[in-house]
C-alpha cells in the first residue's frame, strides 16, 4: 500500500541473488553438503519514534543440487503500521488534510509536522535464483521475483555472468535486471501538482464501511471519492551492473562495482504533498507532488574485506549520482571479533550523506510561478544519516547458528538553502527521524 | 547511452571469448611427473607387490598413480573423497591414490578426515612446494600418472557428473601395457 | 554525460591499477578467504534487510547489487 517505508524492495532481493555471483568465493556456506537444504531465517523489528514501525520476516532456502548447481528461494513478509511525513509544512494553527481516498480527513496539531498516521499494510515477496557453473571459470545466474502489497505489484527478472581470471584471483561480472512495477494508488492517481480537496469531515474512518482506504480489507475495490482520476500507473526499470573482484593477498579481497539504473514511467509518490505558502508562511493550499518520469542513476561501489587472526574487517564506500541531481556518499564498516571458536561480536557503523534533488523544495511560494516538478519529500532533500549497531552470533554444536543485532538509525534532514518566510522560520521543517532495529537470525 | 551500450557489448564479447577458451575440464598431457619425496613413508600390500615402504613417487612405477591436491576448506574436495575411496578399493591392485593436503594448519586437515575418512595415503605439504612443482592452478587439482611415471591427464575441480569420465581415464591407463 | 565519463574513467583507472600489480594468491593459499564470513555476500539476509530499510528511507539505492527500484517512493 503506502509507498513510504513499506515499499517493495527489489534492491534487497536482487542483492542477495546477484551477490552470490559477484564474489569469487562459492555462495554456499562452508558446511554445506550436496542435496541438503540450508535455511536462513530472520525476523526484524524496525521502529521510528512516533512514526512508522515495521516487522519483517525472511525465510531463505538454499540447496546445492550437485556440482555447484545452486538454488535459492526466498520468502519475505512484512507488516507495517504508523505515520509518515507527507511533505506538507507544519503551521502554527491546526491543519486538516483529506485522506488519500478522499473520504474524510485528519487534523494535525499546531506546530506539528503533518504525518499521515494511518499507514498499515502487508507485503509478500517471493524470489527464486538459480546459479551454476558454465565452464571452468565461468558462472551464470538467473532469477525472478514477484512482490505484492495492497496498492503495488512488482515483477522482475535478472541474469548475470561471472568470469574468473588469473587462477580465480580476478573475477569480472556483468549483471542485467529488468523490473516492471505497477501502482494502483488508493483513491486513484492524483494529478501532478493537483490541489488536494478540503476534507468534508474529520475523523477516523477505519470502521466506516465506505472508507476503509487504509484497511487491509481488500474487498473495497478502491472505492474512492475521485471517480475522474486515473487508476493504475506503471514503471519500468533496467539495471546494468559491472563488477570486478580481486584477491589482493591471503587476507584481503576487494570488490569494485559500477552500476547504472534507468527508470521510466510513474516515479511519483502519489501520497506525497507540497504546501503552497504566502509570504507569512501560511499555507494557502496543498498540492500533490510532481516528479520527472525518467531517472538515470549511476553508482560506484568499493568494498574491501580483510581476514584478521580473530575476525574480519569489512569496509565499503559508495558514490552515487543521478540526473535528478542527487549525489550521495555512503561509508560503511563492520568489524567482527571472534570471541571464541564459535561466537563473535560485530560492531557496525554507517555514515550517509545526500544532496537534494533539483526539484526538491520544502514548500512552494504562492507569488512565484508554479514549477513543472516539485517534491517536498524529505527523502529527496539534503540529508545526513548514520547508523550504529552491534551484533552477537553463535554457532551451535549441531551446526545451526543464531545471531541477534541491535541498530540505531538517525536521519537528519537539512535545509538545502531555502528561506523560510513568516511563521515557518519558527517551526521545525526538518525534524530528525530516529529509529531502532532489532533482529534475530537463525540458520539451520 | 551510446557509450554504455558499446562498453556493454565489448564486455560481452570479452567474456564469451575467454569462456570458450577455458571450457575444457580434463586435459590430456604427457610429461614426466615431478618427483615427490614422502615425509611419511607408507606401504601397501597386494598380490603382486610385497609390502615395502614407499618414500618416493618413483617407487610406484608399474602402478597408475592418482595425485590429488586438496585442502580442508575446499568445498569440491569434500565431494571427491568418497569417490577416491571407492576407486582405491575397486582398483586396489593397480591404482595408488595420493592425496596431498595443502592446509597451513594440519589440525584442520585432521578435523576434515575425522568427518570424511580416507582409505588412501595422505601426504601433508603445508609449504605447498609439491603443489608448485605440479603447477597447481585450482583446488582440487588431480594428476593421473601412468605406469611409466608420465603425467597423462589433469583436471581441476571435482564434479560428480564427471566421475565416470574420471574413472574411464584411470581404467584406460591401467589397461595400458608399457613397452619397456 | 560528463559525469558518466568521469565515473568510467575512475573505474577503468582503478581496474588498471589492480590488474597491473601482481596481486593474488596461489590456489592453495585461500584458506582464510574461503571462510564463510569472508565471502562478499556473507550475512546476506542482514544485508537484504538493511537494503530494504535504506532503500525506502533514502534517495540512493544499489551499489553492492542492483539499484532496482520497486516503488515510486524515492
Amino acid at each position: 500500500m503506502q509507498l513510504d517505508n513499506s515499499s517493495t524492495n527489489i534492491a534487497a532481493s536482487l542483492a542477495l541473488a546477484t551477490c552470490t555471483l559477484l564474489g569469487s568465493t562459492p555462495a554456499l556456506a562452508n558446511e554445506s553438503v550436496d542435496n541438503e537444504w540450508r535455511f536462513d531465517t530472520a525476523i526484524l523489528y524496525y521502529g521510528e519514534t512516533d512514526r512508522v514501525s515495521l516487522v519483517e520476516g525472511v525465510i531463505s532456502a538454499t540447496k546445492d543440487f550437485g556440482d555447484d548447481h545452486i538454488f535459492n528461494g526466498k520468502l519475505t513478509y512484512d507488516g507495517l503500521t504508523g505515520a509518515s511525513a507527507t511533505g506538507a509544512v507544519p503551521q502554527d494553527t491546526v491543519q486538516t488534510f483529506s485522506r488519500p481516498s478522499g473520504h474524510g480527513g485528519y487534523a494535525v496539531a499546531a506546530g506539528e509536522l503533518p504525518l499521515d498516521d494511518t499507514f498499515r499494510d502487508s507485503r509478500v515477496q517471493l524470489n527464486a535464483q538459480w546459479t551454476q557453473p558454465l565452464g571452468d571459470n565461468l558462472r551464470g545466474s538467473a532469477g525472478v521475483h514477484a512482490s505484492k502489497e495492497y496498492d503495488y505489484l512488482s515483477l522482475g527478472m535478472n541474469g548475470s555472468l561471472a568470469q574468473d581470471f588469473d587462477q580465480k584471483n580476478t573475477t569480472l561480472s556483468l549483471g542485467l535486471s529488468y523490473q516492471f512495477d505497477q501502482i494502483d494508488p488508493v483513491g486513484g492517481t492524483p494529478e501532478r501538482l493537483g490541489v488536494m480537496p478540503i476534507p468534508t469531515y474529520i475523523g477516523d474512518d477505519y470502521d466506516d464501511d465506505h472508507d476503509d482506504d487504509y484497511d487491509d480489507d481488500h474487498d473495497d475495490d478502491h472505492d474512492n471519492a475521485y471517480p475522474d482520476r486515473n487508476g493504475t500507473q506503471n514503471k519500468d526499470t533496467v539495471d546494468v551492473l559491472l563488477g570486478l573482484t580481486q584477491i589482493i593477498n591471503r587476507r584481503t579481497i576487494m570488490q569494485l562495482n559500477y552500476g547504472v539504473s534507468v527508470s521510466d514511467g510513474y516515479l511519483n509518490d502519489p501520497y506525497k504533498l507540497v504546501s503552497v505558502v504566502n509570504d507569512l508562511g501560511q499555507t494557502q493550499q496543498t498540492l500533490f507532488e510532481s516528479r520527472p518520469d525518467q531517472r538515470t542513476k549511476h553508482n560506484v561501489y568499493w568494498q574491501t574485506k580483510y581476514a584478521m587472526d580473530s575476525g574480519v574487517f569489512d569496509i565499503s564506500y559508495r558514490y552515487a549520482t543521478d540526473d535528478w541531481d542527487i549525489t550521495s556518499h555512503t561509508l560503511e564498516s563492520r568489524l567482527r571479533f571472534n570471541i571464541t571458536d564459535n561466537s563473535y561480536l560485530q560492531p557496525h557503523i554507517r555514515i550517509y550523506k545526500q544532496t537534494a534533488a533539483e526539484f526538491y523544495q520544502p514548500f512552494i511560494l504562492d507569488d512565484s510561478p508554479l514549477p513543472t516538478f516539485a517534491s517536498a519529500d524529505y527523502r529527496l532533500g539534503d540529508m545526513d544519516a548514520y547508523t550504529v549497531g552491534l551484533k552477537y552470533g553463535q554457532q551451535l554444536d549441531n551446526g545451526d547458528a543464531w545471531a541477534v543485532r541491535m541498530e540505531y538509525y538517525q536521519q537528519n534532514p537539512k535545509n538545502a538553502g531555502f528561506d523560510e518566510p513568516g511563521q515557518l522560520a519558527d517551526l521545525d521543517l526538518y525534524p530528525s527521524v530516529k529509529a531502532m532495529m532489532v533482529q534475530f537470525n537463525y540458520q539451520f | 547511452m551510446y557509450l554504455l551500450r558499446s562498453l556493454f557489448l565489448s564486455f560481452l564479447v570479452c567474456l564469451f571469448g575467454f569462456s570458450f577458451q577455458q571450457m575444457a575440464h580434463a586435459k590430456t598431457v604427457d610429461y614426466p611427473a615431478p618427483s615427490i619425496n614422502f615425509k611419511s613413508a607408507f606401504s601397501f600390500t597386494n598380490q603382486t607387490t610385497q609390502a615395502t615402504d614407499i618414500t618416493q613417487l618413483s617407487q610406484l612405477r608399474g602402478k597408475v598413480v592418482y595425485v590429488d591436491f586438496w585442502a580442508s576448506w575446499c568445498v569440491p574436495c569434500r565431494r571427491s573423497f568418497p569417490w577416491m575411496n571407492q576407486m582405491q578399493a575397486k582398483y586396489a591392485d593397480d591404482l595408488v591414490i595420493l592425496a596431498i593436503n595443502l592446509d597451513q594448519d594440519p589440525k584442520l586437515a585432521e578435523a576434515f578426515l575425522a568427518k570424511l575418512p580416507a582409505n588412501f595415503h595422505i601426504e601433508y605439504n603445508p609449504s605447498g612446494d609439491i603443489a608448485k612443482a605440479y603447477d597447481v592452478i585450482g583446488m582440487p587439482s588431480s594428476y593421473v600418472i601412468d605406469k611409466t611415471g608420465q603425467v597423462r591427464l589433469t583436471h581441476v575441480g571435482f564434479f560428480k557428473a564427471k566421475q565416470t569420465q574420471y574413472e574411464q581415464s584411470i581404467v584406460a591407463l591401467i589397461n595400458e601395457v608399457p613397452s619397456l | 554525460m560528463k559525469k558518466i565519463n568521469k565515473l568510467l574513467c575512475i573505474g577503468l583507472l582503478a581496474s588498471q591499477a589492480i590488474g597491473c600489480a601482481s596481486l593474488g594468491v596461489q590456489p592453495w593459499e585461500r584458506d582464510l578467504l574461503a571462510k564463510e564470513e569472508m565471502a562478499l555476500n556473507a550475512e546476506g539476509v542482514d544485508l537484504g534487510l538493511d537494503d530494504h530499510i535504506y532503500f525506502s528511507k533514502e534517495a540512493t539505492s544499489g551499489g553492492r547489487a542492483f539499484a532496482g527500484g520497486g516503488c515510486g517512493c524515492n
